[in-house]
């Protein structure tokens, strides 16, 4: 029986499960099988592109002859335009209709003379998420965004949208527009965020997550949030930049947030203890930017995190630009015994990265494996010397994936410089393999000074796949800054499984200080 | 087991054939265990699947009786989006090799008698038929009439060609 006479019996599938089973193909990204389905007849044509055509390149529209761009410009649900190049666009695209657009971002845009930006043509009632680096539009896009669309929950703006900038009528949009969830203010709002803003940001019972790039002055922190009626109501996520002695302001007003990434200058307040009033913290990062004094963090500051019940993932950390690394957070009062008291302080905890300069020994990460079983990361400040792991039963860590520190060493039995560089290398990996068998990411902060540590690393991206290993861990970046660089976000910023998943890629994804540029 | 689990009714294809099977293994049809609620009585009546022959309903029954156990179908859409690969469990995928006719039968059947699970495996086995495959062996797996010129054709290949480099 050849295909023909068989295709006789063969029952006509309906356009609804066409549709599921191109689906079936889009959901497991195979653009090529997609576009090859669209070539099939006139019937697949339809569902094949509407799936390969939900988020394509920024210029894939302009390639098309002008009357076939509409046709195409229907199906894009998603849009990145991710470098200034692409900023020439617009204006083609303005008179199309991007009828399902839900995300769009949007890259800085360079005007020439007499060049204008348009942008309303991606400003569509099934809008959720806006993302906007800068460039100024023409047309009155808060207006739009505020009147057109409903569905609007994420706000992302690197810098304000008009040339001359009016509080009012931003605030009107934030009142409005009550389906926000999550709204950034990025880098470029350094001179441009009034007091009225955040006082009305804070009232908002909608906002979850708030993003505020800019260092704020203490007069203008202590100016509205010291009022109580500017309390935040529903926010779960902070991300902001404060001197220290605004902190416990700050801290008395967000009673609710679980997630805090905080950057802080100065050390005139001791920030650990200003966290108190947040109770319900489960993540904090906390980076202190101090180019000359240091800080040294307290006793008491490191006891008030015990008095955080919740606290899951923990960064403390110096800020680094690019990849300098230096180090002048201290605690030179913290050993092994008191690393002991901090962690039984925090039952709960499950990362934990502390580029603090302090005596511990590896004495302490091995204690963790008792105290703490479930920690999938640790991060620490130091060279380790592991002698002690290749005599002790393993596995020490049985569930870490990740383990970084300044530099690993080796000291042996006989003076360090009769054991050839190599079989040290391997020895250290072997250790560590077999102490913490789950290891999917090492990293040595020192790697390009210590050439031990530099070739540990090298090594053991050949023994495991190296696909996994990062060199460097980053911190938190700001969410416009993941859209822009086609990271996949979660959407609510209350969705905590999300939310540590969100994290893990941040956290350990190779991605450097590029929000401080 | 309860005595609702044990219960037996009766279905009758669409060419006319009375089958008797457990309530717990139809129920897995939203149709029939909406049916069955509508109506009260059950086993009492004969339920009409009036678009499903003998043999389908009987292979449709095998799946369901195979998976009568599997947690009751969830309605939130982040169920759904847990499960996005054409990865197929073992059973399920040799239930699926069955001739063309027969696929296409039971994917008909799992939309009308409304049961997720099976219409999903049956669009993944379809899905998985289509991997790899030029437009022209996909026509023919399928047998599908080429309805567009070579001029059209070829204007498609061109205004997606962005796709072959992702």
């Amino acid at each position: 029986m050849d295909n023909t006479e068989r295709g006789l019996d063969v029952p006509h599938l309906p356009p609804e499960i066409l549709q599921m089973i191109i689906k079936c193909l889009a959901d497991t990204h195979d653009d090529k099988t997609l576009l090859r389905a669209a070539l099939v007849n006139k019937e697949w044509l339809d569902p094949a592109t509407d799936f390969l055509w939900r988020s394509p390149p920024p210029g894939a529209l302009a390639a098309l002859p002008r009357p076939r761009r509409q046709y195409y410009a229907a199906k894009i649900t998603e849009l990145y335009f991710r470098h200034i190049d692409e900023g020439k666009y617009h204006s083609q695209y303005k008179n199309l209709q991007f009828t399902r657009l839900t995300c769009i971002g949007l890259d800085q845009v360079r005007l020439r003379k007499n060049q204008k930006l348009f942008l309303s043509q991606y400003i569509q009632p099934r809008l959720e998420s806006f993302s906007y680096w800068g460039g100024h539009p023409c047309e009155d896009a808060l207006e739009r965004l505020e009147s057109d669309c409903p569905r609007l929950n994420d706000f992302h703006a690197i810098e304000p949208l008009e040339l001359i900038f009016d509080a009012e009528k931003l605030n009107k949009f934030l009142r409005n527009r009550t389906s926000l969830v999550n709204v950034e203010f990025g880098r470029g709002w350094e001179y441009s965020l009034p007091k009225e803003v955040l006082a009305q940001l804070s009232e908002l019972e909608n906002i979850q997550r708030l993003d505020i790039v800019p260092f704020l002055k203490p007069l203008m922190v202590r100016e509205v949030w010291s009022d109580p009626e500017n309390k935040f109501k529903n926010l779960r996520i902070l991300h902001i930049r404060l001197p220290s002695v605004s902190v416990g302001v700050l801290a008395a007003c967000t009673p609710l947030v679980d997630t805090l990434f905080l950057e802080v200058k100065g050390s005139e307040q001791d920030v650990l203890q200003a966290l108190e009033p947040m109770q319900h913290l489960r993540h904090l990062e906390l980076e202190f930017h101090n180019y000359d004094g240091g800080v040294q963090l307290s006793v008491e500051g490191i006891k008030t995190l015990g008095k955080l019940p919740d606290l899951e993932i923990l960064l403390i950390r110096p800020w680094t630009r690019t990849r300098a690394y230096y180090n002048n957070l201290k605690a030179s009062w913290l050993g092994d015994d008191e690393f002991a008291d901090m962690m039984s302080s925090l039952p709960k905890l499950k990362s934990l990265v502390f580029h603090v300069e302090c005596s511990i020994t590896l004495k302490s990460i091995t204690s963790l494996g008792k105290t703490h079983p479930d920690m999938y990361c640790c991060d620490l400040h130091g060279v380790f010397v592991l002698d002690d792991w290749s005599v002790a039963p393993g596995p020490v860590l049985p569930n870490l994936r990740r383990l970084a520190m300044d530099a690993p060493d080796l000291r042996g039995r006989t003076r360090a410089s009769s054991t050839p560089l190599p079989a040290k290398v391997d020895r250290i990996i072997d250790i560590l393999l077999r102490q913490v068998p789950m290891i999917e990411q090492l990293g040595f902060h020192d790697f390009e000074r210590n050439v031990l540590a530099d070739q540990v690393l090298e090594r053991f991206a050949v023994r495991i796949d190296g696909a996994f290993n990062e060199k460097e861990a980053a911190a938190f970046r700001p969410w416009s800054w993941l859209q822009k660089n086609g990271k996949k976000v979660s959407r609510t910023g209350a969705d905590h499984a999300n939310d540590m998943e969100l994290f893990r890629r941040t956290a350990f994804g190779h991605i450097m200080d590029l929000m401080h540029e | 087991m309860s005595s609702t689990d044990e219960q037996k009714i009766i279905l009758v294809s669409s060419d006319g054939v009375n089958i008797e099977t457990a309530r717990i293994i139809a129920e897995r049809s939203m149709l029939i265990k909406n049916m069955i609620d509508d109506l009260g009585n059950p086993g009492e009546e004969p339920i009409p699947i009036m678009n499903v022959s003998e043999a389908v309903l009987r292979k449709v029954l095998e799946w369901c009786d195979h998976h009568k156990k599997d947690a009751p179908p969830e309605k939130d859409e982040d169920a759904e989006s847990r499960k996005k690969t054409t990865d197929i469990e073992e059973w399920d995928q040799k239930f699926m090799q069955v001739d063309q006719e027969m696929l296409f039968e039971i994917i008909l059947a799992a939309n009308y008698m409304d049961i997720k699970a099976l219409l999903d495996v049956g669009c993944k086995t379809v899905a998985n038929m289509i991997k790899g495959k030029s437009p022209e062996e996909i026509r023919k797996t399928f047998n599908i009439q080429n309805d567009f010129t070579p001029e059209e054709e070829e204007q498609i290949r061109r205004e997606n060609e962005w796709a072959e480099d992702r």
